[in-house]
């Protein structure tokens, strides 16, 4: 099998991005093949999303079973083994790459399993010619470090190593409060151990709404875990059974011991190694740069997902891999891209995290005249029943025609509620709209629509 | 379940296309990807692509008939099913209404929406022949009736803008926010469609006859006509010396390869793609209140076919390298040729380029192709002393105009970018670099 004719489109990487854009490509008739050296799933199935979703649940639950004195419920003997926490988070992703091969095999997509190169008309596996008239690049990326935070995988770990560590550490110290960071604080946290996030920025998250920041760092107060912001990483002194890590403020530079560092500072393009120069294909710091149908500046060469940055999210690799596919197939017009103001967010330690569209900070800068609410849960009837009284709904609007432009959630389960801020977006739904809907009442996603209330100072409940 | 084919939108000015021929026929058997019929649009002649497989089960508009885009033109019966649907498989009103009335120009004003995907009929698979694009149809409608977001309604409402009269591009042809946006843009500036360029064309033959104009010459006819009345018009012209341009065609073209086939256009096009990046108020539109700078360069070539004229888009001319320019505008030279473009090969200019400079036309001033806001006019390269050093010697000069709109571009902007053009050529190694 060589030659030209060989399909319409080959994938290179079965991550998020890739094997959905496969799929809707077999949907729409063309001869499609992916490309893949790890297995299906990529970060988000096998290192990423699912697996570490799968911990963060048992981490809620044993908080969950720990807290429940307060409510009557008594239990004797709680302990975690978290070897079988590991274990099941494993068991999740290997069912998830199985998942995905059998979808292949559905659409019949031919898989490939081997490192995919750029070649003339089409891509090189392993010495294999494919041939293609279309070449989708979805390589994903890897964890980033730091120099002197060399990943070590005893004592010096990235997300990746963490993920499959079958041992607690007593103690932590995480460098980078961004989502990885901040999950993997609740996660060794609730287990017990004693753990510290130094993140640069003024605020956890920095990239969302500055409320939210502060609002997480509160409630890792409560939890008992230390959060330095402000705080830059320095150096790191020995390796032997821990080690320490040393960080500048303003007030100074301190050393901070811990059994374990976790290092969560960001990734970075797996742009290597594709053939991009030979291809012609533009690259800016690793990230390939594309127009807004996905195309690169290679003809017949298409890129989405963490390789071209920046949003770094699973659901935008796939909303981005309909849109390259549907460009080629003619079903997509010029210029209808990703809006990445309608993509959200979401984080999963506890309280959850979610947003989409601007922040505060990020409207105004854009001359926006704004009107923003924000409805505390502890006002909820349902959280207050629930238990769950930690956050708050953010909801910033224009104000002269209510267009949402932003809505940003903290609190539990609002990874859920943010979908329907997202449909507000995406059908341009006004404050109007949003307050005339009818929400269930006792829920949590009543906070919506109450926030939306105070934004036009009309808030019912508060 | 049968499958609806509908004249697709393959320019952004499209109204409707004409069938010119089909090539299958009721009863024939349809594979993905194979030409269906020929369709003549406003712009050229270009192939109807099927999306799905089946058998042709029934032509709706017959050979030199046009439709709206988005109409039916025919149906398809999915593999295995009989291949003439009887009423309970859907042959619905649509249908009906088009077997007493072939769907004409003269189609229900609200036609090419009711014909969007979100509309067709339950029990009826739907899908967009080739492809499915920003809809302008201008139809007057009934505002009560139109789908549109909130929020654009709340807009067109403060602007007292008319809902009926704007395009929706949403999903199932939905207005949003910036189609009312470009709406109100177009009342006070240009139409944002872009369109026919300005060069001077051979005159059709037949004298003393009154000859139909062809669609492309029709479009052309009225864009240019609006351009000339609307946007105030001024000229700037440069000489430039292409002995160094000369000697680096020669050169590149020696070496074969990516720069077989180089030509003098090619050479221009980059210059001008990095010259707009050194004087970006040229590559830009009117717009209203508004002056829109445009972050591509994509320069149309102005491309005699034979019944007009088209401007196929050469894309990113800015960061391109020559050699992707080449290749570029070869493929594109290719389908001009043979009058069959890809759907995206006509849109989104934001400069135009009209080259006679292989007719003995030492310079001229071209009319601009709106919405952009300039267009460059490029003259013979032409043996002629000059006077260099205080020598006469021999040259090789060649005359470039620019035409510019002076809403928003003033003389000395013009002259800035011809300084930049004139530089470029002249010293042309950072063509390759």
């Amino acid at each position: 099998m060589s030659g030209a004719g060989d399909y319409d489109l080959v994938v290179l990487g079965a991550g998020p991005g890739g094997y959905v854009a496969a799929i809707r490509a077999a949907q729409l008739g063309l001869r499609t093949a992916v490309v893949e050296r790890d297995r299906p799933g990529g970060v988000c199935g096998n290192w990423g999303c699912i697996p570490s979703k799968a911990i963060l649940a048992d981490a809620a639950l044993f908080a969950e079973m720990r807290g429940g004195a307060r409510r009557g419920i008594l239990a004797d003997n709680l302990r975690v083994d978290y070897a079988r926490v590991i274990a099941r988070s494993r068991e999740v992703a290997d069912r998830q790459a199985k998942g995905v091969e059998f979808l292949f095999k559905k659409n019949g997509i031919a898989y490939h399993h081997g490192a995919g190169r750029l070649e003339r008309g089409g891509v090189a596996v392993d010495g294999e010619r494919l041939g293609a008239r279309f070449v989708l690049l979805a390589s994903g990326s890897r964890e980033q470090t730091l120099p002197g935070l060399e990943i070590d995988g005893e004592v010096v770990l990235t997300s990746r190593e963490a993920l499959e560590r079958p041992l607690l550490p007593a103690s932590v110290v995480i460098v980078g409060g961004g989502a990885v960071g901040v999950e993997f604080a609740y996660i060794y946290a609730t287990f017990g151990a004693k753990v510290t996030v130094v993140e640069m920025a003024e605020t956890l998250l920095p990239g969302m709404d500055a409320d939210l920041g502060r609002e997480l760092a509160r409630a890792f107060a409560r939890q008992g875990i230390d959060v330095l912001t402000g705080h830059r990483y320095q150096s790191l002194v020995g390796r032997e059974r821990g080690a320490g890590v040393t960080v500048a403020g303003a007030d100074g530079s301190r050393t901070l011991e811990a059994a374990l560092v976790l290092v969560a500072v960001g990734r970075a393009p797996l742009s290597e190694d594709l053939g991009l120069d030979e291809a012609g294909v533009r690259t800016e710091k690793g990230f390939v740069v594309v127009d807004a149908n996905m195309r690169t500046s290679a003809e017949g060469v298409y890129a989405i997902g963490d390789l071209v940055g920046p949003l770094l999210l699973a659901h935008a690799a796939s909303a981005q891999g309909m849109v390259a596919v549907e460009t080629m197939a003619a079903r997509r017009a010029e210029g209808q891209g990703l809006d990445p103001t309608r993509v959200p967010a979401c984080i999963y330690c506890m309280p959850e995290v979610a947003a989409v569209g601007l922040a505060e900070a990020d409207a105004r800068a854009r001359g926006h005249e704004l009107r923003v609410g924000k409805f505390p849960f502890r006002a909820l009837g349902k959280a207050m029943a629930s238990g769950h009284t930690d956050g708050f709904v953010k909801v910033v609007s224009e104000a002269r025609r209510g267009e949402i432009l932003g809505v940003h959630m903290i609190g539990a389960g609002v990874t859920e509620l943010i979908a329907e801020a997202g449909l507000a977006r995406t059908l341009e739904a006004t404050a109007e709209e949003l307050v005339a809907t009818v929400h269930a009442h006792p829920t949590m996603a009543e906070a919506l629509r109450e926030a939306t209330l105070v934004a036009r100072g009309e808030g019912i409940n508060i | 379940m049968p499958v609806d084919v509908t004249m697709p939108k393959l320019s952004d000015t499209m109204e409707e296309g004409k069938i010119l021929k089909w090539l299958k026929h009721p009863g024939e058997r349809v594979a993905i990807g194979e030409i269906i019929a020929e369709v003549e649009t406003d712009k050229a002649n270009m192939e109807l692509e099927a999306y799905d497989e089946g058998t042709l089960a029934e032509v709706r508009v017959r050979e030199g008939e046009s439709a709206p885009v988005g109409a039916v033109i025919a149906v398809l019966a999915a593999p295995g099913e009989g291949a003439a649907p009887g009423p309970a498989a859907g042959a619905g009103k649509a249908a009906a209404a088009a077997e007493k009335a072939p769907p004409v120009a003269k189609a229900p004003p609200a036609a090419p929406r009711a014909a969007a995907p979100a509309k067709a009929e339950p029990g009826r698979a739907f899908r967009p022949t080739v492809v499915r694009r920003p809809e302008p149809a201008e139809s007057p409608g009934d505002a009560a009736s139109v789908k549109a977001s909130p929020l654009a309604r709340r807009i067109a409402h403060d602007q007292g803008l008319d809902l009926a009269r704007v395009a929706g591009t949403g999903p199932g042809g939905r207005i949003v926010q910036k189609d009312v946006e470009a709406a109100l843009a177009a009342r006070g500036g240009p139409s944002p469609a872009p369109a026919k360029p300005a060069a001077p064309l051979e005159p059709r033959p037949a004298a003393g006859n009154r000859v139909d104009l062809s669609r492309i010459r029709r479009t052309t006819a009225k864009r240019m006509g609006e351009s000339k009345r609307e946007i105030p018009h001024f000229y700037a012209s440069a000489e430039i010396a292409m002995d160094e341009a000369a000697r680096l065609k020669e050169a590149l073209a020696a070496l074969e390869g990516e720069y077989a086939g180089l030509t003098y256009t090619h050479l221009v096009v980059k210059a001008v793609g990095l010259a707009l990046t050194r004087a970006p108020a040229l590559n830009a539109s009117y717009d209203g209140d508004a002056m829109v700078l445009h972050e591509a360069v994509n320069i149309g070539v102005a491309t005699a076919v034979e019944d007009g004229l088209v401007v196929p888009v050469v894309r990113h001319c800015d960061r391109e390298p020559l050699a992707a320019i080449v290749r570029q505008a070869r493929g594109l030279l290719e389908r001009a040729r043979s009058g069959r473009f890809a759907s995206d090969d006509l849109t989104g200019a934001t400069f135009t380029l009209s080259n006679l400079g292989m007719l003995p036309v030492t310079e001229f001033a071209a009319v601009i192709n709106p919405p952009q806001a300039a267009i460059l006019a490029v003259g013979t390269i032409r043996e002629t002393p000059v006077v260099r050093e205080g020598q006469i010697v021999p040259g090789r000069m060649m005359t470039v105009t620019v035409s510019c709109d002076h809403r928003i571009i003033d003389g000395v902007l013009a002259g800035r970018f011809l300084r930049e053009l004139k530089g470029l050529l002249e010293n042309p190694l950072a063509l390759v670099l």
